[in-house]
Parts: structure tokens; C-alpha cells; sequence
């Protein structure tokens, strides 16, 4: 891997042919949900022919202020780039849905009334495999039908600070060592569960069971680096990169494929007049060059901060193009001022 | 099997059950599976040992730097720590298997050197007697309900009576020496404390 550079931007994702799903991760406040706009909006850019949807799964929704335009559970196209839709889940209302519809019956005297949505409820993760699972819900009942509707080629994510994601990767192997107990209180306890509601009993199992096979089908999806890549989020301080390190080693684990991380809100200060950005940037410096020497086969993507907040599409396209092309402190010195005010 | 072998068998396998739960079954276990390590698994336990002493001195590394100043160095410190770890939960939980395995089959040995020969001897010889005691010795009731059980002709002591009589004078010699070597109290101090 050492002996050829790694480019230090996003254009391998951009120029992608078979990515599928995108993820965008980090800590919270880093620029997760700029960040993945702007990839959105430069795949969107670079790929006219293709269908891109930006899905926030962050149950802070901030897409819609990041566009400066409404979002909501549906997707719907972003103003100005007619290939890029946006949509935001609420993940603990998906899973409140799915207990409204499949919960327990009506009978106040039976005991494991409510039982399956406890259960249900307190499995780590769920929330998050919930809303991924409407999200593919979503997708395959659109190529059922007819060509009306638009097919996305490729799914960008913005989510939720660092956990979630990665206990919705867990959660096939936490599904399985619970229904094991199950099974074994049931096999223990089999005559008297019967007693007491034996029908229920068994179709909860058969409902977690299938929710087992449904997560462990997206995961081998999200275990593909041809179909999915993560990209990590962190701004050059020691706290964000060590909750980036943690979370590359993570995602190794669970065999997610992650070979590119964005370093936000860069100061480039070098030729500027004001004392304190200097000496920040020199501190930024010092973390950078040890981000070099630690991440030196992975796409080390290094983003200015700009003068003001980043949002409207069109702010968004001026920002987004130093994930492709590496910001040049010197050269592109006018972006930092030029944003539209809101 | 003659009587004398027999009254000789029973009493040097209830003595030999008492001892083995005098010294404790998992003493025994503990004591079999060191030498089993130092004579079978010698590699594996060294292996164990030499991760653990290296996690140990990347920890002391790690901690010696400042996180900060030194990140990218402190992270690959992190990264061997994490995998070292990983290691020796490995071999951790492939020498323990294997202690449990020798658990079982010490377990198994002892029941089969000690309790189930003494209950088969039980079973079997329930109803011999092993001696006679001397006519008058005791009480003629003690006999009948306690020295001749299970029906012996009176007069006559059987395995289960005798068993029992070993087991008791086992523990209470257990306990005399156990008195004998316990250290003393230290005597109070007579200098005054106010």
C-alpha cells in the first residue's frame, strides 16, 4: 500500500462505479452533516446521468437547515440539482410504528401482552436497524415499480454521532444469543408459557427471527467494499481524532470498508495577520501531521473553515469542490469570504 | 474377598476419601493441571506469559508519553495493546478449556478411586459382619439399635457402623491437630493505653 500516494481527496468515491450505500460518521459538531451534503452534491454533480438520495438517520435532523429547504419522510428533490434527493428518518418513530402494527393483542389479562415490544425495545441498536430497514423497504418497493418513480443509484447516509451505527452492525450477533435464551427459557418453561399464551410466544419468535434474516442481509450489503465505503469526519483536535481512531479500529472489526477521512474546519493560517489563527492553525498542524503519519493509506481529506455557517446549495457547491480538488490556501483564499449570507 | 482384607479395603478407602476432602478436590485439580501445564503445554503457558509481560510493557510505554504531544505514536501503542489483548483472551480461553477438561476427568478419577468402591463394598458386603465385639460391652439396646445395623447378628459390627466410627474418629483426630498447631493468641498487652 505504501509505495503509491494516496490522493488526498474524495475523487475515487466520486468517480465510483458500483458504491451503493456511503456513510458519513464522526463525532458530533465535527461537520458531519456539511460533509455529507457536499459529497452528495459533488456525486450528484460529477454523475449526471445517476440518482443520488442523502438520507439523515441523525435523530437531530439538520439536512433540511443545511439546504435551507424542507425535508421530511419522503424523499424530495433538492431545489437546483434534479438528481439529488434528501430525506429524514426519525428512527425511534419507525420502531414505535413497527410496535403499533405488530404489537400485542387487546387482552388486558394476558401476561406477555406488551411483551414483544419490551423485548423489542430494549435491543441495543434496533432503532438504527429499523430505520435502515424502512430505508430498503423503501428502495425495493421502487423497482417494482414503474419507471415513474426514480431509482437511486447510489445512498449517502449523514449519522448519528459515532455509536449507533456501528451497534446496528452488532446487532445480528445480539439478535442471535437472544433468541438462543429464549429458546432455552422456552424449552424450560415450554408448559407453562403455553398456559399462558402460547400462540403469542411463538410469533414473537418467528418476528425476531425475521428480523435476524432481514439485518443480516443489509449486513453483508454494508460488509461489501464494492457496494459501501465509511467515510470518518474529525476536525484536527486530540479528542476528535482519537473518537476517529476508535472508530476506524471499530468498523475494521465488523469488516466495514473505510479508507477515507475528512479533516474539518482547517484554518490554513499561515500568511494571515490575525495572531490567534496562526497559533491554532500551528496546533492544527501538529495533530495533522501526525493524522499523516497514522493514516498514510487512507484518503486524508483536509477542509478549510470558512467565514460562515455553511448552508443553501449554493454554499454548499463552493465548499464541496475542496473535497475533489485539495484546498490551495493560497489560491483559493477568496472562498473563505465569499458565501452567501443567510 | 476374606473378611480381614475386606475390614483393611474399607478402611484405607473411607481414610483416603476423608483425606481428599481434607486437602479439597479443587487443590487436587489445581495441583494436576500445573503439572499437566509444565509437562504438555509448556509452550502454550510460556506463549501466554510472554504476551502478557509484552502487554505490560507497551501499557508502562503508553502511559510513560503524553497522549497529546505524541498522538500518532500513543495511537499505535493503542493499536498493539488492542491486538495483544485480543491475543491473550485467545489463549486465555484456549488454556482454560483445557483446565476444565482436566477438571472433569480429575473429578471422575476421585469419585472412582474413592466414593464409588466404598459404595459398592457397602452395597455388597451390607449385610457381613466384619468383627464381634465382646459380649457386654455395651448396653444391650446400643447393640440392637445402633452397633448391629442392619440387622447383624448381635454383637457383630458391619461395614456401615464401622465407616461411619472412621469417619468420626478421622475428623476428630483432624481437629485435635488443628487445635494442637493452631498459633496461640498473643497474650494482652499489659502496658496502659491512657
Amino acid at each position: 500500500m505504501s509505495d503509491f500516494e494516496v490522493e488526498p481527496s474524495l475523487k475515487d468515491i466520486v468517480t465510483h462505479e458500483s458504491l451503493k450505500w456511503i456513510f458519513v460518521g464522526g463525532k458530533g459538531g465535527v461537520g458531519k452533516t456539511t460533509t455529507s451534503s457536499s459529497i452528495a452534491i459533488q456525486l450528484a454533480l460529477h454523475n449526471p446521468t445517476k440518482n443520488y438520495l442523502l438520507i439523515s438517520t441523525d435523530p437531530a435532523h439538520n439536512l433540511s437547515d443545511a439546504f435551507d429547504q424542507k425535508f421530511g419522510k419522503d424523499a424530495r428533490v433538492v431545489d437546483g440539482i434534479s438528481n439529488l434527493s434528501c430525506m429524514e428518518i426519525d428512527p425511534s418513530s419507525s420502531l414505535e410504528e413497527f410496535i403499533a402494527n405488530n404489537g400485542s393483542g387487546t387482552d388486558q389479562n394476558d401476561p406477555l401482552n406488551g411483551m414483544m415490544s419490551e423485548v423489542t425495545g430494549s435491543i441495543p441498536g434496533i432503532d438504527e436497524a429499523f430505520s435502515f430497514m424502512e430505508v430498503l423497504k423503501h428502495i425495493k418497493n421502487q423497482k417494482n415499480e414503474d419507471s415513474s418513480v426514480i431509482k437511486y443509484d447510489t445512498i449517502v447516509f449523514d449519522t448519528a454521532p459515532t455509536g449507533h451505527t456501528l451497534r446496528f452492525l452488532q446487532l445480528p450477533s445480539t439478535l442471535e444469543t437472544l433468541l438462543g435464551k429464549f429458546n432455552e427459557i422456552s424449552g424450560r418453561l415450554g408448559p407453562l408459557l403455553n398456559m399462558m399464551g402460547g400462540d403469542q410466544k411463538t410469533e414473537m419468535f418467528n418476528k425476531l427471527a425475521e428480523i435476524k434474516t432481514q439485518v443480516t442481509e443489509v449486513n453483508k450489503q454494508f460488509q461489501d467494499p464494492e457496494l459501501t465505503t465509511f467515510i470518518c469526519v474529525c476536525i484536527s483536535e486530540f479528542l476528535s481524532l482519537y473518537e476517529t481512531e476508535r472508530l476506524v479500529q471499530d468498523l475494521t472489526k465488523y469488516h466495514m470498508d473505510v479508507n477515507s477521512i475528512v479533516v474539518n474546519q482547517l484554518l490554513f493560517a499561515d500568511d494571515d495577520q490575525c495572531k490567534r489563527c496562526q497559533s491554532r492553525w500551528k496546533m492544527q498542524r501538529k495533530y495533522l501531521d501526525q493524522m499523516d503519519e497514522l493514516y498514510e493509506d487512507y484518503h486524508l481529506v483536509k477542509m478549510p473553515l470558512l467565514g460562515n455557517e455553511i448552508r443553501g446549495v449554493h454554499n454548499l457547491k463552493l465548499f464541496s469542490r475542496f473535497l475533489i480538488e485539495p484546498y490551495d490556501p493560497k489560491a483559493h483564499k477568496d472562498v473563505v469570504f465569499s458565501l452567501e449570507e443567510r | 474377598m476374606q473378611l480381614q482384607t475386606l475390614f483393611l479395603v474399607v478402611t484405607g478407602l473411607t481414610i483416603l476419601s476423608n483425606l481428599v476432602s481434607l486437602v479439597t478436590k479443587e487443590r487436587i485439580q489445581g495441583a494436576v493441571y500445573v503439572v499437566f501445564l509444565r509437562l504438555f503445554l509448556t509452550g502454550e503457558y510460556n506463549k501466554l506469559m510472554k504476551l502478557r509481560s509484552e502487554q505490560l510493557a507497551i501499557n508502562k510505554e503508553r502511559n510513560a508519553i503524553s497522549a497529546q504531544d505524541n498522538y500518532a505514536k500513543w495511537t499505535k501503542l493503542n493499536r498493539k495493546y488492542d491486538a495483544l489483548a485480543e491475543e491473550i483472551k485467545k489463549q486465555e480461553h484456549a488454556l482454560s478449556s483445557q483446565k476444565s477438561l482436566i477438571d472433569n476427568y480429575v473429578s471422575r478419577a476421585l469419585q472412582l478411586l474413592t466414593t464409588l468402591p466404598i459404595n459398592a463394598l457397602k452395597l455388597w458386603y451390607a449385610r457381613k459382619s466384619l468383627f464381634y465385639t465382646r459380649p457386654g460391652t455395651f448396653p444391650w439396646i446400643i447393640d440392637a439399635v445402633i452397633i448391629n445395623l442392619p440387622f447383624l447378628p448381635r454383637g457383630s459390627v458391619g461395614i456401615y457402623v464401622w465407616c461411619f466410627c472412621v469417619n468420626r474418629v478421622f475428623w476428630i483426630l483432624v481437629d485435635f491437630v488443628k487445635v494442637l498447631t493452631e498459633p496461640r493468641p498473643l497474650p494482652p498487652s499489659k502496658e496502659k493505653v491512657n
